[in-house]
């Protein structure tokens, strides 16, 4: 008890000098650049004294990091010696990788495809119905929830036990029911991907959904009734008119899902450990690195997910700022 | 060939709030209805009613004799221009025009000469590539119409489509929506809460307030025929005055005498009507054209003089309007000859013309 008293103490204590520290040093940088510089010099280093501690911070660790995992990616096991390209002819050639690629092709169609797609007709749908907060919180829901904690729920959906015992898991309790045998949902080789992707998708489409239905609430009500009297069926307007509006919030939220797919590793590693033909660039790369204390290997397939990382990330940035020009 | 009708149409919606009720209207083909009113009046209502964006509650609407009660939008042939002019951005000029017919299937070649036909018409055909985006207002509100001409709709149906342009262009596109309605000689259904669009435009106007139709006539009728004290006072700019009187009987002639001191003879050609009012609280009613200065009153009235100070002088140029009180501080506004040199606080010796003058009961408010 004054153990649990002491903890969360502690944690005040924690979020209070934390906090306050942030605002006791843009604080007293500011004094000190008020007080002590002309006015001239004043004006052009009071920026830096807001932008500069995140711009450190972001240096520190995510820059240098970069570069040295760069670095580290042309070394052996123990970066002890130079291997050249040795490291990424690994990362593109070896089975193992292949397997990876191409199961992170499969998460990238299917989830972005799926979560998107189904966001955007769940998008169009809920906005009829009338209890819409409602029906959107529940769909949103598991975006509020963490990939590990996602996957702690559906190893319970996907629990296995052969055939004749009691089914804990969900699925297989009702496929049993059915008179079939049991799945191996995380074992059998054919469908333990698909069913680490559909957790995936179960997050990602309430992310979606959300995103994309304040889009579709901004089709002024005229453009769709114009259309209506023009002669437009309901799907008609759905694919020729609201679709093509809404068209940049789409591409947005694609990239975005595009991205955090790209990152995914949580899942697969909570669920399956990669094993089994599951594993994906990300956590393949952890397995190189910790698993295997292989640094050269590990930071090669980093660099390489960085590199597939960025285009979508350059498309991202410049629809924004189309975007903005647009307003 | 298209006729319209309203029969007995009411809308409530679910919250109880009655918007139109037990509308009824006979539109012939080619007519020309305006439908018009303050907001709220159930106006708009109707119109979508009409098109098929809202629902009937009770009695029926037909287009051609048939009725369209549940009948689809895209199933009524009509084109409706609206309020936003409610492009689709992310096409081009001649694709908005062309999507109706799109829709229907029609070939690629024909949809272009047809959009063409109309662009032509317009004046908007250099426009056909562009985006709406790229558009000021008044050519957006062109490529509206052109969208619904290209159609050949049974009836055209309009939205306040000029409430978004400056007055200049406003006065403008007024003329030649009439114009265009004589060419493609089509019924017209067409919202406004501007009069003067409604007195322009209009074959027949119809004036709404509350939900209720309060009368349905030619522009000039409706003017000079108002059915009830909202019609007058809603019609005409300044709009008409009106003052609280009693009918009384004199030795067989009728006097009329207001709250605020002013004494009328009701003229001989209206004993008749008036006589059963004789003794009962009306309201006399008098547009400020029909009130001339002393020393401009043209032949052919009945004048009447009353006195009065006036108090506001706006000079129009072509006009004068001035605001006049009477000795107990009733105010009523006059229109008079822009020669008229008249400074505020001046008495003068109004003339009321007795041909152009309402009378209404003030129990109902209807005209008598």
């Amino acid at each position: 008890m004054n153990n649990n008293v002491a903890l969360v103490l502690q944690a005040l204590l924690a979020i209070a000098l934390g906090s306050g520290g942030v605002i006791a040093v843009f604080y007293g940088l500011n004094i000190l650049v008020e007080k002590a510089l002309p006015q001239r010099a004043k004006l052009r280093v009071l920026p830096w004294i807001y932008v500069g501690p995140s711009m450190l911070l972001l240096g520190g660790y995510l820059v240098i990091p970069t570069i040295r995992t760069f670095y580290l990616s042309f070394f052996n096991g123990n970066s002890t010696e130079f291997v050249g390209l040795k490291n990424y002819l690994f990362a593109l050639t070896a089975p193992d990788m292949l397997i990876t690629f191409r199961n992170n092709i499969l998460w990238l169609v299917l989830v972005t495809g799926l979560s998107v797609g189904l966001g955007l007709v769940i998008a169009v749908l809920i906005d009829r119905v009338k209890y819409e907060p409602f029906a959107k919180s529940l769909i949103f829901l598991p975006m509020a929830i963490s990939f590990v904690g996602a996957s702690v729920i559906w190893r319970f959906i996907y629990a296995y036990r052969p055939l004749g015992s009691e089914q804990i898991g969900l699925l297989n309790a009702i496929v049993v029911a059915l008179g079939f045998e049991p799945v191996g949902w995380l074992v059998n080789r054919g469908i333990n991907n698909f069913a680490l992707i559909v957790i995936m998708i179960w997050l990602q489409t309430g992310f979606c959904m959300v995103l994309l239905s304040s889009a579709v609430k901004g089709v002024p009500d005229d453009v769709i009734e114009a259309a209506r009297v023009d002669g437009a069926s309901e799907l008609q307007i759905f694919r020729r008119i609201t679709v093509p509006m809404i068209m940049p919030t789409v591409t947005v939220v694609a990239t975005t899902v595009v991205v955090l797919v790209l990152k995914v590793f949580d899942i697969v590693f909570v669920m399956t450990g990669g094993n089994l033909n599951t594993d994906v660039i990300a956590s393949r790369m952890i397995k190189e690195m910790f698993n295997f204390r292989n640094f050269g290997r590990g930071s090669a397939i980093a660099v390489i997910l960085l590199i597939a990382v960025i285009p979508v990330m350059v498309a991202n940035i410049r629809r924004f700022r189309q975007q903005e020009l647009n307003r | 060939m298209s006729t319209v009708t309203f029969e007995k149409v009411t809308k409530q919606y679910e919250n109880g709030y009655v918007a139109v009720k037990d509308l009824n209207i006979q539109l012939e083909d080619k007519e020309f209805l305006v439908l018009v009113g303050p907001s709220g009046c159930g106006k708009t209502t109707s119109l979508r009613m009409l098109a098929g964006l809202e629902d009937i509650s009770s009695g029926s609407i037909y287009i051609d004799g048939q009725r369209v009660n549940n009948v689809t939008p895209k199933d009524r042939d009509i084109a409706m221009v609206f309020q936003s002019y409610a492009l689709y951005p992310h096409m081009s000029v001649a694709e908005n025009m062309g999507f109706s017919l799109d829709l229907k299937g029609t070939p690629k070649a024909e949809i272009k000469q047809r959009v063409r036909a109309a662009a032509q018409q317009l004046g908007i055909e250099e426009l056909l590539d562009r985006k709406p985006k790229q558009l000021s207002g008044g050519q957006r509100q062109r490529v509206a119409l052109g969208r619904a001409i290209v159609r050949s709709p049974a009836v055209f149906l309009m939205d306040e489509p000029l409430s978004n342009l400056d007055a200049k262009l406003r006065t403008q596109a007024r003329a030649e929506l009439s114009q265009l309605h004589k060419k493609i000689g089509t019924t017209f259904v067409y919202v406004t809460h501007d009069q003067a669009e409604a007195m322009t435009m209009g074959t027949r106007i119809a004036v709404m307030n509350k939900g209720i139709l309060q009368q349905i006539d030619t522009p000039q009728n409706v003017y000079d025929h108002p059915n009830n004290i909202f019609v007058a006072g809603f019609l005409g700019s300044p709009s008409m005055n009106f003052f609280e009187a009693q009918l009384s009987e004199q030795e067989g002639a009728l006097l009329l005498k207001t709250n605020g001191g002013l004494t009328v003879p009701i003229p001989a050609n209206r004993l008749e009507r008036y006589r059963e009012f004789s003794g009962k609280p009306v309201v006399f009613g008098i547009r400020p054209e029909g009130i001339y200065h002393p020393q401009y009153v043209p032949p052919g009235i009945d004048p009447v003089a009353v006195q009065a100070t006036a108090k506001v002088v706006e000079l129009m140029g072509y006009e004068v309007i001035v605001y006049f009180t009477l000795a107990d501080g009733t105010e009523f506004i006059a229109r008079l000859d822009p020669r008229a040199k008249i400074t505020p606080g001046e008495v003068l010796a109004l003339q009321f013309d007795l041909t152009r003058f309402h009378l209404f009961d003030k129990a109902s408010e209807q005209v008598i």
